[in-house]
């Protein structure tokens, strides 16, 4: 799920290799499964033109951006390492002026608030979205075709997906779900998980309960693609059921959550906040520790809502010191107690 | 609703239900004589208390208005002091009549506790204090447009059986007596003779049927959240109903003379904030819709519904609701100039993504509120209210108002305000403001 940058590389790599070797049928295996390991090897062998470069250095900028900077532990670490991902972008764009992934992430990243960005994503996306659809329109061959499908869809896709991040983080929940079904609309099989926002975009307008499940029934293709209920979908209900004083709805959701993900006690309790991808959603394990901390983080404008906000804001209070948080957390400091315990018993010997 | 306002109100009601006949004449010396002299007329355990009650509410809103300025530290020790000195008021306003709710809902607010567990104490307040209404009051019905019924007989009979006492001088106050078990009989037998749609007019006559309160809400009452009934809306319902319901000046007067139903619309109100303020806009909604149906009850929960309804984008609801208030509430002045509007209509068209009407709206915010512009961009401390909107005392009160209700709103949409302060218009009018009167 979500967008995998290298992945993402060394697709369009290996399918312009096919189109160069003439390789036809596209299924062809071997041929697939050697290229990817050139790939591995080293990328360089792959790229011929300015275009592929272009997209190398995006991902590359992708990598250090949304995978290593967010994880710096000194500050000044990480804004060296974000000027390094800006030098990588402003190449990518000479090379490819049309590489819209490359120009949108220097928006992100020297935009001054969330206004200026939701500004200029809003302007051009009716642009960003002609010339992904023209692409099939201009496929003169299988390859072409192949790429226009779907990883020429994808800049269009991650441009949507950032305005309803992004229009969401600002406030403006309409336009965060129009941008979601605008996404929905270009691939119902959504692979940025664009409908996750949905989800917070609906409950923050508090639609109710029967809108989340019609939202849901709507998208089953996309939805039924996750193993289990995604937490999103959860904690848009949990803070639906929480709004309506419905508060053992909420707990027995919760206790779904908890029960579903591991660890899930500490991602509600620490309800830690990480900055948005500014590629696309980060990659994370479907069902794992991860994937519910992604979520909580995302979900912050649901948590973070109301008097007392952000620190005290009711929501997230009522989670972080729910019995069912608070009982898992005390479990997990029994068994790092006993976990000292052991090594120092063995310690000692 | 002042306790001062109504008070009075609730001295003449108790004189009359106990002396019959008094003429208009009478009832105006009546008045005169409340005004002048109340305490000759707190003969009842219920008014003693809410002299209490109004006592201690004056003392404590009189008590912050003096200390507001002074220093974080001296401030809240001195608001302990004073929540003390009231609090064993209230004590005693709830010892004298164990029914004062609104010595019970002051007490759950200067407690202090975070804002879920003082809603969540509020909402069960609210229901039994609803209750207690059903029982007390047998016109009163939540389904009704204003909350009351019609006198008796125009309930019972439909059309043709009214009495032509003149109920307004009366509160319907339930009675135990061989009178009740009658009129509970020719009840039961009027439900019957209805049809399903009309079982919600028949009201309790006395504790032992409160089965019957208030009709169509009872099931739901069991749910999570209270609910409920709302006036009928197809035309038949209605025809048929019509001559049931309390005229508006009849119900103003039945509101206004009643301290539990106060209380209880306090509550509601009380509910509508704290769901403002935590982040439960639909639930701030349902409960202004009530307070919107009252009569002779003063409130500005249009207010509370401009913001709720910006909060959740509906264009539609909003200048709906600007339409309908313009209409019931003619007292507040034109809504379009209301403080409320005005910043709700910037927040509204901001979150919309509608750029020039925003700009528009921002700067009109600016030109047209008194303060608002600088409450925006420099908020100042508000009282909490106790349980209401206080009167507006200064000619910035109302902005600051609905600065201080929006403030969960505008938090929730990041660089709205400094999106607003960017406007030179909106920097110059802070600015004005600030200058002419003296805020630092």
């Amino acid at each position: 799920m979500a967008f995998d940058p290298i992945q993402e590389d060394c697709l369009r790599l290996v399918l312009r290799a096919m189109q160069r070797d003439r390789v036809y049928p596209l299924e062809n295996q071997a041929y697939i499964e050697a290229a990817m390991e050139r790939f591995t090897a080293d990328p360089n062998q792959l790229i011929r033109t300015d275009r592929d470069r272009s997209f190398h250095l995006t991902a590359r900028a992708t990598e250090i951006v949304d995978y290593r900077a967010p994880f710096m532990s000194s500050d000044s670490a990480a804004e060296s390492a974000l000027d390094q991902a800006e030098d990588l972008l402003s190449e990518a764009r000479e090379l490819d002026p049309a590489n819209r992934d490359a120009e949108r992430m220097l928006a992100a990243l020297r935009s001054e608030t969330d206004d200026e960005y939701v500004r200029f994503l809003i302007d051009g996306q009716d642009q960003v979205l002609a010339e992904c659809r023209g692409l099939a329109d201009a496929a003169a061959d299988p390859y072409d075709r192949e790429f226009a499908a779907d990883l020429g869809l994808r800049p269009a896709l991650r441009w949507l997906n950032a305005l309803a991040a992004r229009t969401l983080i600002s406030g403006r929940y309409r336009m965060a779900l129009d941008a979601v079904e605008r996404s929905l609309e270009l691939a119902p099989d959504d692979p940025g998980d664009c409908r996750f926002t949905g989800m917070l975009a609906l409950a923050k307008l508090e639609r109710g309960q029967d809108a989340l499940e019609r939202f849901y029934d709507d998208h089953a293709q996309a939805f039924l693609a996750h193993p289990g209920i995604d937490p999103w979908t959860l904690l848009a209900r949990i803070a639906t059921a929480y709004k309506e004083f419905a508060f053992d709805e909420a707990t027995r959701l919760l206790q779904h959550l908890i029960d579903r993900y591991p660890r899930a006690e500490r991602a509600l309790y620490y309800q830690a906040e990480f900055p948005d991808g500014v590629y696309a959603r980060v990659h994370v394990e479907p069902g794992s520790e991860d994937e519910l901390i992604l979520a909580v983080s995302e979900a912050t404008v649901l948590l973070q809502e109301g008097l007392g906000a952000p620190e005290n804001a009711p929501l997230a209070v009522w989670l972080a010191t729910h019995p069912l948080v608070q009982q898992g957390m005390g479990a997990f400091a029994d068994a790092v107690r006993a976990d000292e315990a052991r090594t120092g018993l063995e310690g000692d010997n | 609703m002042d306790p001062k306002a109504y008070l009075p109100r609730v001295l003449e009601a108790e004189y009359l239900a106990a002396h019959d006949g008094l003429t208009d004449k009478a009832r105006a010396l009546l008045r005169d004589e409340i005004a002048a002299h109340p305490d000759r007329y707190m003969l009842t355990r219920r008014a003693k208390a809410l002299a209490r009650y109004a006592e201690a509410h004056r003392m404590v809103l009189a008590g912050l208005n003096r200390i507001v300025d002074l220093p974080d530290e001296e401030f809240n020790a001195r608001r302990i002091a004073l929540f003390a000195r009231a609090g064993s008021l209230l004590a005693e306003a709830i010892k004298l009549d164990p029914g004062c709710q609104e010595a019970k809902l002051l007490r759950l607010l200067l407690a202090e506790t975070d804002a879920d567990t003082c809603l969540h104490d509020v909402l069960l307040l609210e229901q039994e204090t609803l209750e207690m209404v059903r029982r007390r009051y047998l016109r009163f019905d939540e389904g009704a447009p204003h909350f009351w019924l019609a006198e008796e007989g125009a309930r019972r009979g439909g059309m043709g059986t009214s009495r032509t006492a003149k109920v307004s001088g009366r509160p319907a106050v339930a009675v135990s007596d061989g009178k009740a078990a009658d009129d509970k009989a020719a009840d039961e037998k009027a439900v019957d003779d209805k049809t399903a749609g009309e079982k919600s007019v028949a009201a309790p006559t006395s504790d032992i049927a409160p089965q019957a309160a208030g009709g169509q809400p009872r099931a739901e009452r069991e749910a999570d959240l209270p609910a409920y009934a709302v006036p009928p809306t197809s035309f038949a319902q209605a025809a048929l109903r019509r001559v049931s319901y309390a005229s508006e000046e009849e119900a103003a007067w039945l509101t206004t003379s009643s301290p539990e139903v106060i209380a209880w619309l306090h509550m509601v109100e009380t509910v509508s904030f704290l769901a403002l303020s935590t982040g439960r806009y639909q639930a701030a909604v349902r409960y202004a819709r009530l307070i919107m149906r009252t009569a002779g009850y003063p409130h500005r929960a249009e207010g509370t519904l401009f913001l709720a309804h910006a909060r959740l984008e509906d264009e539609k609801a909003f200048f709906e609701t600007a339409r309908e208030a313009n209409e019931l509430l003619p007292q507040h002045g034109r809504q379009e100039d209301s403080p409320w509007f005005l910043l709700g209509r910037a927040l509204l068209f901001y979150k919309l993504g509608k750029d020039r009407p925003a700009q528009r709206a921002i700067k009109d915010f600016a030109a047209r509120t008194t303060g608002g512009a600088f409450f925006l961009v420099a908020p100042v401390y508000h009282t909490p209210y106790l349980p209401v909107r206080p009167e507006p005392r200064h000619p910035w009160s109302l902005a600051h108002q609905a600065v201080y209700e929006a403030d969960g709103i505008i938090l929730d949409t990041p660089d709205f305000a400094q999106w607003a302060e960017g406007f030179p218009e909106v920097r110059a009018a802070a600015n004005a403001f600030q200058d002419k009167y003296g805020f630092e």
